[in-house]
């Protein structure tokens, strides 16, 4: 199987939060109402359900929290194995799982400062990626 | 809330087929044999159940035939008899079972069919993992090349670095169990296996190896279950279910500030053991959800049969083997017994009823009065835990 038949985002409210990072920003939601933070975005917040919610950017920089070097993929990922899944707690609060590039499986550490980058799909999508942080 | 069960519920009579890969059978021969295997426990008849609720997570995919429930009440001869589904992922048999058990307690039945059942074996290994996925977050986890045993790698790594629970340890939940299937005739493997080649198996998502991951399994386990005075006009040793608790959690595992803990696990088990009156010391016999050895570990610890942090220990000292103070999985757990998905919960209850009926042979828990059954849906998104009582 290639590449073709990996999962990719779907249209919805969060679109946004997809497209933005072909313009290298990562952008979450906040509630209006009750001011919480959403990173992965949601168009209604689940703690107030209010429907008030803008989009912020936020720094896309944090620390890996957890960590998988998958070598049994799921179909489409076939040609990436061995690769690294992280956990990383972005340091404007929410947790975000991405793949872990720029660095090799036996080199990820639990603590390791990340940063995202943006990587091209195949056709028009763009996903967020996390390298070790160089700034 | 949490509200005392005036009604008494007792499991009557329990059904299992064989797990493993049965080329023999589809997924309406595999029901119909778990069905009939139950209804001849309880000496009763198709004609006596009046509600027929089946546990299955993706017959539409794994075998591409939907409305199974109407399906399989044709072919054991419950028609008109009302019949549905119930879905909630690896827990979708656990789910029907609660179903089945709220449905009498609602005071609409008195006698009820659960069926939990999946044909997994139709289709490739990567297209099974690619449906069991679907349990996770497809649109914000699946994007990212995460596996199943990859988000329980994450929680498995979590929890090594936070208690220093070893790879060890967790292969250690692998050899009991297998060598507990070892006495399960029904079992997916006879076959046990050492520490070192549960360490020394392929690793599928670091840490998690090969040898620490339950089978892609074909079976159907089904239980009846009967209003109380109705219960022991029909059957000497009814099982009475005291405490049931269900929960939820994220979807996403992004969203758990913990991820050393299945928060749904530790909800419904307090639900559970407070609708029983007991706790946790007070469990005799346990089959806990371990579809991977990292679940079982943290299963001990949410389930409160230990201390946070201390389920490496636990196996580590044989508490939860058989003769230790709490066994745990005596059936082989998903690990060993088998994991057809929406068949599992069912198939807890019925390896519990059969330990406190005396009637577990070989794998028979001594002086087992009280068992409970824990079954998980995803990576704890979705939890159910019974209780029961000789």
């Amino acid at each position: 199987m290639s590449a073709s038949s990996r999962p990719v985002p779907e249209r919805s409210k969060i679109s946004k939060f997809w497209e933005s990072s072909k313009e290298e920003a990562l952008v979450g939601t906040r509630c209006k109402r009750c001011g919480k933070l959403y990173c992965p975005p949601r168009a209604v917040c689940s703690g107030c359900l209010s429907e008030e919610v803008e989009w912020v950017e936020l720094e896309g920089r944090g620390e890996v929290v957890a960590f998988t070097i998958i070598w049994v993929p799921p179909t489409g990922f076939e040609g990436l194995v061995p690769y690294t899944v992280a956990m990383v707690r972005l340091k404007s609060g929410p947790q975000l799982m991405g793949m872990l590039v720029g660095v090799p499986p036996e080199k990820v550490k639990v603590g390791m400062e990340v940063e995202t980058v943006y990587e091209k799909l195949l056709g028009d999508g763009f996903v967020y990626r996390f390298r070790p942080a160089v700034r | 809330m949490v509200r005392k069960v005036r009604e008494r519920v007792a499991v009557v009579g329990v059904g299992l087929t064989k797990f493993g890969r049965r080329e023999d059978a589809s997924l309406r021969d595999l029901a119909v044999e778990a069905i009939r295997a139950a209804l001849n426990d309880a000496k009763s008849s198709p004609k006596d159940i009046e509600a027929l609720i089946i546990g299955n997570f993706s017959s539409d995919r794994f075998v591409r035939q939907g409305h199974i429930a109407p399906l399989i009440a044709d072919y054991v001869g419950m028609v008109p008899k009302t019949a549905w589904k119930i879905e909630s992922a690896c827990a979708s048999g656990a789910a029907a079972f609660r179903a089945g058990l709220t449905m009498i307690l609602s005071g609409m039945h008195d006698l009820v069919l659960v069926c939990g059942v999946e044909k997994m074996s139709n289709v490739e290994i990567s297209d099974a993992t690619d449906i069991l996925g679907m349990a996770a977050d497809r649109e914000l986890e699946g994007i990212h090349g995460i596996t199943f045993p990859g988000a329980y790698a994450m929680m498995a790594l979590a929890h090594m670095i936070r208690f220093g629970t070893t790879e060890n340890q967790m292969a250690m939940v692998a050899v009991k169990n297998h060598r507990n299937a070892m006495n399960n005739p029904l079992a997916h493997f006879h076959r046990e296996v050492t520490v070192e080649q549960v360490l020394s198996s392929k690793v599928v998502a670091h840490p998690i190896k090969l040898l620490d991951c339950s089978p892609v399994s074909d079976g159907a386990a089904a239980v009846i279950l009967a209003r109380g005075g109705i219960a022991k006009r029909m059957v000497d040793t009814p099982v009475w279910v005291v405490g049931s608790g269900s929960a939820t959690d994220s979807i996403a595992l992004h969203d758990r500030d913990d991820l050393t803990t299945l928060r749904s696990t530790v909800i419904a088990s307090r639900e559970a053991y407070q609708m029983a009156g007991i706790g946790p010391g007070e469990i005799d016999v346990a089959e806990v959800h371990d579809c991977f050895t990292i679940a079982e570990l943290m299963a001990y610890e949410d389930l409160g049969l230990c201390e946070k942090g201390c389920g490496g220990k636990l196996i580590q000292g044989g508490e939860t083997e058989i003769g230790g103070r709490i066994p745990v999985n005596l059936s082989g757990g998903l690990k060993a017994k088998g994991h057809p998905v929406g068949a599992s919960g069912v198939g807890q209850v019925a390896e519990i009823a059969l330990q406190l009926r005396g009637e577990a042979a070989a794998r028979q828990a001594k002086e087992a009065g009280v068992g409970l059954t824990h079954s998980v849906g995803g990576t704890g998104s979705s939890c159910y835990v019974h209780i029961f009582k000789r």
